[in-house]
């Protein structure tokens, strides 16, 4: 067997294991010659038995053996998905995150070797993803809430970082506050929501029933951000939302005060600024500062 | 010890660290106050699953700078898919390179199986077909993941549920031969050599008799669970009688080998885990 025969090999087993209603069904499907397009326009040839290539006995069959690791495949992500969107499994049931975890990995897939990342495009398989429709119309929040719980499970791990103090700022002389980079701690998240979906995170979290929220968006943003190991996350009016964008991408305190100059006005926009900036700094989200040589 | 287990020669790079487990989140708490405490911690080192770990930042890496500084440390991955027929990949060995600078562990491990293939992952062990062509596609790569990480690595056998229909060999004859090409190190498995005997029907101590002695950085001991006509390498249970037994044969024959416990599910407190520790070492005494 050389590597392009054991490539064919793996595909086929990848294929027959992943296939969202089992073993059988896949082979039930390869007989029916609709997979004869494969990936690449390469054509499958026509499929040998399975007992050719995976051993059958008088104990168990070779589908039944195969089936093992089909169980194993779906459970071992539903679990690590059911650990990560605990509210999505609440929101929907047992069955209904079953459902949304076939369906979902019939589209995307893991394509990481690690597990952290197996949910990163849940939300937009809900949100747009014409297989997620049935989810996104039962509620049409669920997106959001995919979206607010894997940046939670990404704040929780983000990389670490010292943030500035009061001191810090209070240090940098008057000629320097117009070229001070900003920039914010590697942990800040800032989610543009339709949904206040954190209110069903921490009903789930406290054992409460879900609020229920209506169909229609009312456009929201959170900062989620992680002090000591806890994720916590607070809503910011949109004029702040935006200057901590602007804060994350790194501008200068100086463009920072331009950009709010538009809406509030050149005379009240340093102070403002100054305003947000002392309460990021008190919250650690904002990264030492380091003015410009 | 046997004249026999004296005899055979103990890979220089994989010292006798004594009986370890593997680290679970779920332990954090009971270990680091185990140790504030000043009580003793009657593990003699800990495993760690790289995956979990190859992480930005965060109380996953300061749970894991904190157990390194207890005890030494030795690496075993799940995700580098060494059977594939997918390229090698170069971000997952960097991520392993820098978690091992950060551990500084004894060796590292990972599995002879594939995981995924054109970039898919099944996060599973699957088993390979055992011919030459495969014997020596895979010995290729565990040498290039050598050289990257600039050590000898160690490849543990896995529980399989199936095996393929034209396979030229027995199970312990293509790692035998694997890790003697690739001059690698093997993690051998005791609980999945129990578990894959039964499933496919083979003598679990022929396979203990073939593994070559030079070659055996650690051992693995487990629980598994009965799923008629199988069985399924579960990491639930304590470690089952059988299983000690074999394991007692396999030191007889090797001498004493690092050993670590290992438990994922419905995980026990500590306090169990230790239990499984200490009978361990009371095997281990035996030859040592
Ligand atoms: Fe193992």
């Amino acid at each position: 067997m050389n590597t392009d025969s054991l490539a064919q090999v793996q595909r086929r087993l990848w294929r027959l294991i992943a296939w969202p209603e089992g073993v059988r069904a896949a082979l039930d499907q390869e007989r029916d010659g609709e997979v004869s397009e494969e990936r690449d326009g390469e054509r499958s040839e026509a499929a040998a038995p399975l007992a050719s290539i995976v051993k059958s006995d008088a104990r168990l069959a070779a589908e039944d053996r195969l089936d093992v690791y089909a169980n194993a495949y779906f459970y071992r992500i539903h679990d690590v998905l059911a650990e990560d969107f605990p509210s999505l499994v609440a929101l929907f049931g047992e069955d209904g995150f079953h459902d949304l975890v076939t369906s979902y990995l019939a589209v995307f897939p893991s394509r990481h070797p690690s597990l952290r990342h197996i949910g990163g495009r849940l939300a937009e398989f809900v949100d747009e993803h014409p297989a997620g429709e049935s989810f996104r119309q039962r509620f049409a929040f669920a997106g959001d809430l995919a979206r607010y719980e894997a940046a939670t499970e990404d704040v929780f791990d983000a990389a670490d970082a010292t943030p500035a103090t009061r001191d810090d700022l209070a240090a940098v002389a008057p000629e320097d506050w117009a070229g001070l980079p900003l920039r914010l701690v590697p942990s800040v998240r800032i989610l543009r929501l339709g949904w206040p979906v954190h209110e069903v995170r921490h009903a789930v979290r406290d054992g409460q029933p879900i609020p229920t929220l209506g169909d229609a968006p009312v456009p929201l943003a959170l900062c989620l951000w992680r002090e000591d190991e806890r994720v916590v996350s607070r809503e910011v009016a949109p004029d702040e939302c935006s200057a901590l964008e602007a804060a994350s991408r790194g501008v200068s305190f100086g463009a920072l005060c331009e950009q709010i100059a538009n809406d509030r006005g050149e005379n009240e926009a340093p102070l403002q600024a100054a305003g947000w900036l002392a309460g990021w700094i008190d919250a650690g989200l904002v990264l030492a500062l380091e003015p410009t040589a | 010890m046997t004249a026999r287990a004296r005899a055979a020669g103990r890979p220089e790079e994989a010292p006798f660290l004594g009986v370890g487990v593997g680290l679970r989140p779920v332990h954090y708490r009971e270990i680091f106050e185990r140790a504030d405490a000043g009580e003793a911690l009657p593990v003699d080192f800990f495993e760690i699953l790289s995956e979990n770990f190859m992480v930005p930042g965060g109380k996953p890496l300061r749970m894991l700078d904190r157990a390194c500084s207890l005890r030494p440390v030795v690496l075993h991955g799940v995700a580098m898919n060494i059977g594939s027929s997918d390229p090698l990949d170069d971000d997952y060995l960097g991520d392993l390179d820098r978690l091992a600078q950060r551990t500084q562990p004894h060796w590292l491990s990972d599995h002879l199986c594939w995981t995924g293939v054109d970039g898919k992952s099944l996060h599973d062990l699957v088993p390979l077909p055992y011919s030459e062509g495969v014997i020596r596609h895979v010995a290729d790569r565990v040498r290039r993941v050598q050289d990257r990480l600039g050590r000898r690595i160690a490849l543990e056998n896995v529980s399989s549920y199936m095996s393929f229909a034209d396979d030229a060999m027995p199970e312990w004859d293509f790692l035998g031969e694997i890790a003697e090409y690739a001059d690698c190190g093997i993690l051998l498995d005791v609980n999945n050599v129990f578990v894959s005997a039964h499933n496919h029907g083979f003598t679990p101590e022929t396979y203990i008799d073939r593994m070559p002695a030079e070659r055996v950085f650690q051992i693995h001991l487990a629980g598994h669970s009965e799923s008629p006509p199988l069985l399924i390498d579960t990491h639930d249970h304590p470690v089952r009688d059988e299983v000690w037994q074999l394991y007692a044969y396999t030191l007889e024959r090797l001498g004493p080998v690092s050993t670590s416990i290992e438990w994922d599910d419905h995980i026990p407190p500590f306090a169990v885990l230790l239990e499984e520790v200490e009978k361990a070492r009371k095997i281990v005494e035996r030859v040592l």
